[in-house]
């Protein structure tokens, strides 16, 4: 609500009845100003410009108002309209410009563009609708949004980045499946309703999969079988940057998905649960020359997208344009989009899709020093945010170790400790040496940026579940309707030598037992861990490593999965608790194996079946390393772990403590539940000291302290 | 609608059919130097058929008014699709409300028979 004490607040000009005057070019967008609205687009290009109005909802607009020459600054129109109800209206632009797509122009008046402002996007009410009207002349449609939510006395964890405990989640597949309770399935509303159960599980940041305003509808496939319409499920495919997507609300058909998304990120943050987004800047939904105008085509194509000479959208992102985020107005834009989010949103953090498109130029070369990602970096509204990237994009560009850091502002996701954790739990020769850097937080990768660069993965929404990452060695991706084309084809995986599900149960329990393999390695990494949605409760997609377009139950997450993986559930629940409680595993910088802190001990030590004596021969599969608790802040035990990733158990030499110490088992993945990890703090000392069998495919961690 | 009355010591704020923008802009200035008064305030929402954001905003915004101003406020009768919507967007937790009026005039320690 505005007060009508301003003098600004009339009206100077008059088209058709319409009382109107000279806009604001700041903020951009639609925004409630005394008396009215005023609206603000820039085109560099454009030679005119439009202000469509529709009723909410309506098939045809109200009125059009052209832009008079009074009301345009630069390359912006900005005009106030009176008298209109903000909750009522939808808007849009007719731009007039040339149409030269040679040249990279495209203006197309007939067309109505959506305001890449625009803060609620309407058509798209809710999930999976059909859209209102079948063939709308303005399907995407620009609304206004309250921007006044009242925060109460919550505030942001604020956690450091090497205190996370990442969660990657998909929020309609958190709780859209009928065993998920909740009151709301599939939508920010579920996702609060269940933050008790990621309290349970003890994970302390949540990364959303996109919630950008996108169209589940805009995919084309078909299932091959059945033939039914396949969806754009995951929804990297923005249509707004600024709009948050309204089919992930109960509340969107009333308009209140803003409000919603909120409460959710406010009841989190209750909680001391951080919300990091995945952000897709590298395209936009227009796709190339053959899909829909929604905005920024029509808008000035040429500033928004990076052209070949002759016009052509030059695909870096391999779904048909590329954002040309070094263009100053772009840059802009992407960075008044992150800086809405954090102050308007609270949000923590943001993972960037394929970031390495956001350090190329105009033409598409990689940039030494690029100005979006620098500016990112010093923000002061996005100081205290976490930026990760995805340090590669579908042009060949590869970055990870090397993409911008700006004095460590941006991490990374470590492709390279994927790849090669999954290698070395199938007992791939040749990974120790490799492995131990991985475990190390990548120091090879890092030298000067520390472990906090280093995002640690084993599983993410692209590619296998960890469930079946053990349980199939092929991808089966025959229902995305691409022939089993799509989909990464290498995933390290090992089915354990029966390519899906068996009733064998000695391979369920080596299948169980790499999953818990996995999960330690992970927990047990320097670095910052991120889990997989479901990955705690052994979730499988049936081998498919891209299911990006199945909104279906097998896609989503099964509560029951919980009870009938309760032993994983603890053992992951644990390795958290195990992490959390051991400042060791955290160290902010990397560890360099010396002894600054005179404890007798260097603070990280590599070790094989023998103490002091690691193996990194071609053929070993065993590794073990201790971390002297005394060099960590605060102080802690001495943590052992030995890793055999060999078939049959090997005996492991212990390193000896110091005088009164003892060694006590916190973790073996080779016993049955519950004796296969240990409450912090409860473990008992070990009878025999001086070796610990490990089993075959197994993980034991010891911990010494001083015995009581 | 909104409509604004004095009971005694008590003030009643009556919404009710669609709470929404166009109405809340004609009323708020109103309503809300009244609640920065001071004093009991009871807003009777028992006739309230529908609500846009704005409309809950106000409601909300009366709660701070009171705070500000010394009041204390309780929304009585919030039900339904209000009800909801208050609810998933995280207000309902910031409201005071009461399911009954003689709920809410116990709340606010104002006598029955003022109404």
């Amino acid at each position: 609500m505005v007060e009508q004490t301003r003098i600004d607040g009339h009206p100077t000009l008059c088209w058709e009845g319409w009382q109107l005057r000279a806009g604001r070019a700041l903020p951009f967008g639609a925004t409630v100003v005394p008396g009215g609205i005023n609206f603000s687009i820039m085109s560099r290009r454009a030679t005119g410009c439009t202000l469509v109005l529709f009723e909410k909802g309506a098939a045809s607009p109200f009125v059009e108002i052209p832009f008079p020459a009074e009301c345009r600054v630069g390359h912006v129109f900005a005009m106030v309209v009176f008298d209109l109800d903000p909750e009522r209206i939808e808007y849009g632009y007719r731009m007039e410009g040339p149409s030269e797509p040679r040249r990279g122009d495209r203006f197309d008046p007939e067309v109505i563009l959506m305001d890449p402002f625009a803060r609620a996007i309407g058509g798209r009410e809710v999930w999976g609708a059909a859209p209102r009207h079948a063939e709308d002349v303005y399907p995407y449609r620009a609304q206004l949004m309250a921007e006044d939510y009242d925060w109460g006395d919550v505030r942001s964890p604020r956690l450091p980045m090497e205190e996370l405990v990442i969660y990657e989640l998909h929020v309609r597949g958190f709780t859209r499946h009928p065993s998920s309770g909740v009151a709301h399935p599939g939508t920010f509303a579920g996702l609060r309703e269940k933050i008790p159960y990621l309290k349970e599980l003890g994970v302390n940041c949540v990364e959303l999969m996109p919630i950008f305003e996108f169209d589940e509808l805009d995919n084309k496939n078909v299932h091959p079988e059945s033939g039914e319409a396949l969806q754009n499920y995951w929804g990297y495919n923005s249509v707004g940057f600024f709009a948050p997507k309204a089919g992930l609300a109960a509340s969107g058909a009333a308009g209140l998905q803003s409000d919603e998304l909120k409460a959710m990120v406010r009841a989190l943050h209750q909680a001391g649960i951080e919300v990091i987004l995945d952000v897709v800047f590298n395209h936009t939904a227009e796709g190339d020359h053959t899909g829909p105008t929604i905005s920024y085509r029509g808008l000035d194509n040429r500033t928004w997208y990076l052209l070949d000479g002759e016009g052509r959208y030059r695909n870096y992102s391999g779904v048909g344009n590329t954002l040309n985020c070094n263009d100053p107005t772009v840059r802009q834009h992407v960075l008044d989009c992150l800086r809405y989010w954090v102050s308007e949103y609270h949000i923590n953090g943001f993972r960037f899709d394929l970031a390495s498109i956001l350090g190329r130029d105009s033409q598409g070369e990689p940039l030494e020093n690029p100005p979006l990602l620098e500016a990112m970096a010093y923000d002061p509204v996005l100081a205290g945010c976490k930026l990760i990237a995805e340090a590669w994009d579908a042009g060949g560009l590869y970055q990870v170790g090397s993409f911008p850091s700006y004095e460590g502002r941006w991490a990374e996701w470590n492709g390279p400790y994927r790849d090669t954790l999954r290698r070395f739990l199938r007992g791939d020769m040749g990974q120790t040496a490799v492995m131990a850097l991985r475990l190390a937080g990548s120091p090879d990768l890092y030298p000067r940026r520390g472990t906090r660069a280093s995002v640690n993965f084993v599983t993410c929404h692209d590619g296998f579940t960890l469930r079946d990452l053990v349980s199939y060695t092929e991808k089966h991706n025959w229902e995305n309707g691409e022939q089993n084309r799509d989909g990464n084809g290498s995933n390290d995986a090992w089915n354990g030598g029966v390519e899906g599900p068996s009733d064998d149960p000695r391979l369920e329990a080596l299948r169980q037992r790499q999953m818990k393999n996995a999960v330690a390695m992970l927990l047990l990494s320097q670095g910052v861990p991120m889990l997989l949605m479901g990955d705690e409760v052994g979730r499988t997609q049936r081998g498919n490593n891209n299911a990006y377009c199945h909104d279906a139950p097998w896609n989503w997450l099964n509560w029951e999965d919980r009870a009938a993986n309760a032993a994983h559930f603890r053992f992951t629940q644990q390795m958290i608790a195990f992490r959390r409680g051991h400042a060791a595993l955290r160290s902010p910088e990397h560890l360099r194996g010396v002894d600054s802190a005179r404890s007798g001990f260097p603070d990280l030590s590599w070790h094989g079946v023998e103490p002091w004596k690691p193996d990194h021969a071609p053929w070993s599969r065993t590794l073990a390393f201790m971390l002297c608790g005394r060099h960590a802040r605060p102080q802690d035990d001495t943590i052992y772990v030995a890793m055999n990733m060999h078939w049959e158990p090997h005996a492991f030499g212990l390193p000896h403590l110091p005088a009164g110490w003892r060694w006590s088992r916190a973790i073996d993945t080779a016993l049955p539940s519950p004796d296969d990890i240990t409450d912090v703090g409860a473990e008992a000392p070990l009878e025999e000291q001086s070796f610990y069998r490990v089993g075959a495919n197994a993980v034991v961690v010891l911990v010494g302290r001083p015995s009581a | 609608m909104i409509k604004l009355e004095e009971r005694g010591e008590l003030a009643v704020i009556t919404v009710s059919g669609a709470l929404t923008w166009s109405e809340v802009r004609a009323q708020h200035v109103a309503v809300r130097a009244r609640v920065e008064r001071g004093g009991p305030v009871l807003v009777d929402a028992r006739g309230l058929e529908s609500v846009t954001g704005l409309g809950l905003r106000f409601l909300l915004a009366l709660h701070r008014a009171g705070a500000h101003g010394g009041a204390r406020v309780v929304v009585v009768g919030l039900g339904g699709a209000a009800r909801e919507l208050a609810s998933l967007a995280g207000f309902l937790e910031l409201y005071t409300t009461a399911p009954t009026l003689e709920e809410a005039l116990a709340w606010l320690g104002v006598s029955e028979e003022v109404w």
